[in-house]
């Protein structure tokens, strides 16, 4: 009897703190349920936030992960926005301190044709990653294509060696 | 999925351990595991064959990289943002919806619109499961058990209706390319057949407004499914079908009576310019609707076709006199037979689009729709296009993905062979001739391009050369044709970035160096300027792409080894809407600023564009040189306006005239030459 209230006390013990764990993680973007993710209009600076609702996981990688994965959807295709090139996805995210280093797949490159799409699709990645409510303390992206880092894209020559803040654009 | 048989048991101790294992280990397989479904699995009458389907749950179990539903997430375009050990898998569908699937979740969303899989993804060691039949669901294909098989019908899936000012605008998305015959139509009423799609709309839907109702009817078999789609409108309405800015969607527009559907009518372009139903070819089955560019779409491989020019033939126009579509190897090979002399530009689009223009060309037969059996081409298109002034025969392909595409002019014929493999060095234009004196194809070469017109020559004094020059004063100025060589650039509508750079810059430097500067070119012909020593130099850095940066550095130490006062890059933009038009100055240093915003003053107001201002930006060469340095966008080869500017000569002459002034005006009064070392 006694060694079963025991287990029961455990038990009891494991879910709470199991369910603080999850709050914990839950507060460590803003504790919403949604993060902001940007595109840039057809004029090539403007950025427009639109919110999208968040899943359960809420620790940063996971954050940083699915709020680049939006960005680089766009909004609804009704919008005119300019978009990363059909097919570019995510590969990889991490985390180092302020920066958040994303690896995405070779399909990026298809967007070199000009100056406007280069850094209009840059910006909205990059002011959807370092929103201070999304991911706070996050100021610079580094880009990966393929898993490798990259000097240029072929078109624009935009360039991506560097990390990627605000600031740049 | 070994790692499925996580069983519970009663004991206080294992509930125990599962807890910990869920806080720790993360989001094991549902309790309950099942055997691999007795099914097979098709779609569009391809069996599909996955590594390791499990029953479970009323779904069916795989792996995010099964290869069968990465094969069956490529015949739909869509993409998947997985990475291990993290708990989002993001779908982006090809019309840009997005799905979301947590680890450990039941629920998912698509487009924000929340749904219930019958089990959430779970982490089967290094590896996730996903439910199959929840995925296909999103992505508008319906999971329908025929006996031993499970077909993966694809659906029209969505249905949306929005006002745009007086006209009301009706769009389908379906899971793969909208084919289409027009059942029936009169100016309030069409009806469309869509092939190879079922349907998940409701049968009648009444809508109010300019529409009165859709309404929807599913035939065909399970295989072969067919959906009819009839749209209505008040009486007095018309209609107008315009194409999307995917092959996924299609979208027509009604309008009441005296409301224009012109591109420019206001409020909005969301459906550009088009004849009235009336003038509209005979029904046919088409790959893409046949209608007019949306603004926000890639270039449209078949436009509006354009009465026939047969029976008239222009003055020395060439003659398609067959076109033969053979699937050889996986691939397809188109052979047009030609009858002339022609020139011809092909374009490969960022959709997996690919198409090529016979330019002062007849189409002698029909207009060809065609589906080959291929896993590289999802459909082959003829038309005739153009104006009957000048005409021109296009080929458009819609592609399964980056396939190599060959172009093969000769004597007499055009031979466009797509591969079943991938490109990885995807070429995005050339062009070339058949007939004539010669057969050539090029990539790097520009076609026709604007008359050239004669560019005053160079005082003979006037130091300027590529490469460095030593001793070069404060008077000097470089200026960097964008691109060159192999490195084309954008190339749209009969121009080529490369080439409309080199113009302008060739012009410019007459100007300058007749106001008394010394001018250096970062290229004064059709090269791709690199140094070899920095290749060499950079190669061995450790830093990332050492080829690509060893050439802008060449165009950077032009400038910053000549001390040079100004540096000025120009280049030509391209956007996917082709309603984005105008110039932009893009700076990166502070100290640019002063001088973009003197560029801008002095160009716009001669060359006549749009002004877009003065922009940041992260380019190559205004950020590794160490003068005030402005890379110009000087149009929009993407933009009819823009386009017709560009090819004009007189324009380009008004450019490089605009940039001196900017010049003049940034630099005041010319520095004294003091000395021959001045610095």
């Amino acid at each position: 009897m006694r060694s079963q209230r025991l287990i029961a006390l455990i038990i009891a013990l494991a879910v709470v703190s199991f369910g603080a764990w999850w709050f914990i993680k839950g507060r460590q973007h803003g504790g919403g349920d949604s993060i902001i993710v940007y595109y840039t209009k057809i004029d090539g600076t403007t950025e427009v936030p639109w919110r999208v609702s968040l899943g359960p996981a809420r620790d940063p990688k996971s954050i940083a992960f699915y709020a680049a994965a939006q960005a680089l959807a766009g909004p609804s295709s009704e919008i005119e926005a300019i978009r990363f090139p059909a097919g570019t996805h995510v590969r990889a995210i991490a985390i180092d301190g302020p920066t958040v280093d994303v690896d995405l797949s070779s399909e990026v490159a298809k967007s070199a044709e000009g100056g406007l799409s280069e850094t209009a699709e840059f910006k909205s990645l990059v002011w959807t990653l370092t929103d201070p409510k999304t991911l706070p303390g996050i100021a610079a992206v580094r880009i990966r294509v393929d898993g490798t880092r990259v000097a240029t894209l072929p078109g624009g020559h935009f360039e991506l060696d560097e990390p990627l803040s605000r600031s740049t654009f | 999925m070994n790692h499925f048989r996580a069983r519970l048991s009663k004991g206080g101790a294992t509930v125990l351990l599962a807890i910990f294992a869920l806080s720790t280990a993360g989001f094991p397989a549902p309790a309950r595991a099942q055997n691999a479904p007795a099914t097979t699995f098709w779609f569009a009458g391809t069996r599909l064959i996955f590594d390791a389907p499990v029953a479970l749950e009323g779904d069916v179990a795989v792996s995010i990289h099964d290869g069968g539903l990465q094969r069956l997430l490529a015949r739909v375009g869509a993409s998947v943002s997985y990475q291990p050990q993290q708990r989002y898998i993001v779908i982006t569908s090809a019309d840009r919806r997005i799905i979301s699937f947590t680890i450990g979740d039941n629920r998912y969303s698509v487009g924000g619109v929340v749904s219930n899989a019958m089990f959430a993804p779970f982490f089967d060691g290094t590896d996730v499961i996903v439910p199959l039949y929840a995925v296909a669901r999103a992505l508008y294909l319906e999971p329908v058990v025929a006996g031993p098989e499970t077909v993966f019908e694809p659906q029209i899936g969505a249905l949306d209706v929005r006002p745009d000012g007086r006209r009301t605008i009706v769009t389908l998305h379906g899971a793969t390319a909208l084919r289409y015959v027009k059942a029936s139509e009169t100016p309030e009423r069409l009806a469309l057949t869509f092939s190879g799609t079922g349907s998940a709309l409701a049968p009648n839907r009444r809508i109010g407004g300019g529409i009165d109702q859709v309404s929807v009817a599913v035939s065909g078999g399970v295989k072969n499914p067919s959906a009819t789609v009839t749209i209505s409108a008040p009486k007095g309405a018309r209609h107008l079908i315009a194409i999307s800015a995917s092959p996924y969607e299609f979208s027509v527009a009604f309008a009441p009576p005296g409301v224009a559907l012109d591109p420019n009518a206001p409020p909005s372009a969301a459906v550009a310019a088009a004849p009235p139903v009336a003038v509209e070819p005979p029904a046919r089955a088409a790959a893409a609707p046949v209608a007019p560019i949306a603004p926000s779409a890639a270039p449209n491989p078949v436009p509006n076709p354009v009465p026939q020019a047969r029976g008239t033939p222009q003055s020395g126009a060439a003659s398609v006199t067959d076109v033969a579509v053979e699937t050889q190897g996986g691939g397809v090979s188109v052979r047009l037979s030609i009858d002339g002399t022609a020139t011809y530009a092909w374009h490969r689009l960022r959709d997996d689009r690919w198409y090529i223009d016979v330019a002062n060309a007849t189409l002698d037969g029909d207009a060809r729709d065609e589906r080959p059996n291929s896993p590289a081409v999802q459909s082959v298109r003829v038309r005739q296009i153009g104006t009957p002034d000048a005409p021109i025969v296009r080929v458009a392909f819609t592609l399964s993905g980056e396939r190599r595409v060959d172009v093969t002019p000769a004597d007499g014929s055009l031979t466009v062979a797509v591969t079943d493999g991938p490109d990885i060095n995807l070429a995005r234009s050339g062009n070339g001739q058949i007939g004539g004196a010669t057969v050539a194809e090029s990539s790097a070469q520009s076609p026709a391009g604007p008359p050239a017109e004669p560019i005053a020559p160079v005082p003979e004094n006037t130091p300027w050369k590529f490469g460095l020059e030593n001793g070069a004063s404060s008077r000097t100025i470089v200026i960097d044709p964008g691109h060159g060589g192999a490195d084309a650039g954008t190339a749209h509508n009969g121009l080529v970035e490369k080439d409309l750079t080199l113009d302008i810059a060739l012009r410019l430097r007459t100007l300058l160096a007749q106001a008394g500067w010394n001018v250096l070119l970062t290229r004064d012909s059709d090269i791709d300027p690199v140094t070899p020593d920095l290749l060499t130099a950079f190669s061995g850095d450790g830093r990332p792409n050492a080829s690509d940066r060893a050439y802008l550095q060449t165009r950077c130490d032009v400038a910053n080894a000549s001390n040079a006062r100004m540096f000025i890059s120009i280049h030509v933009n391209y956007a996917d809407a082709p309603s984005v038009h105008g110039t932009t100055f893009y700076y990166s240093k502070q100290q640019d600023v002063p001088f973009a915003q003197a560029l801008e003053r002095g160009m716009i107001p001669l060359a006549g564009t749009q002004d877009d201002g003065v922009v940041k930006s992260n380019f190559y060469v205004i950020k590794h040189t160490s003068m005030p340095a402005v890379l110009i966008e000087t149009g929009f080869i993407s933009n009819p306006g823009d386009v017709r500017l560009l090819a004009d000569p007189t324009f380009l002459q008004n450019v490089a005239a605009g940039i001196a002034a900017g010049v003049k005006s940034y630099a005041g009064a010319l520095p004294a030459q003091s000395s021959k070392n001045d610095q």
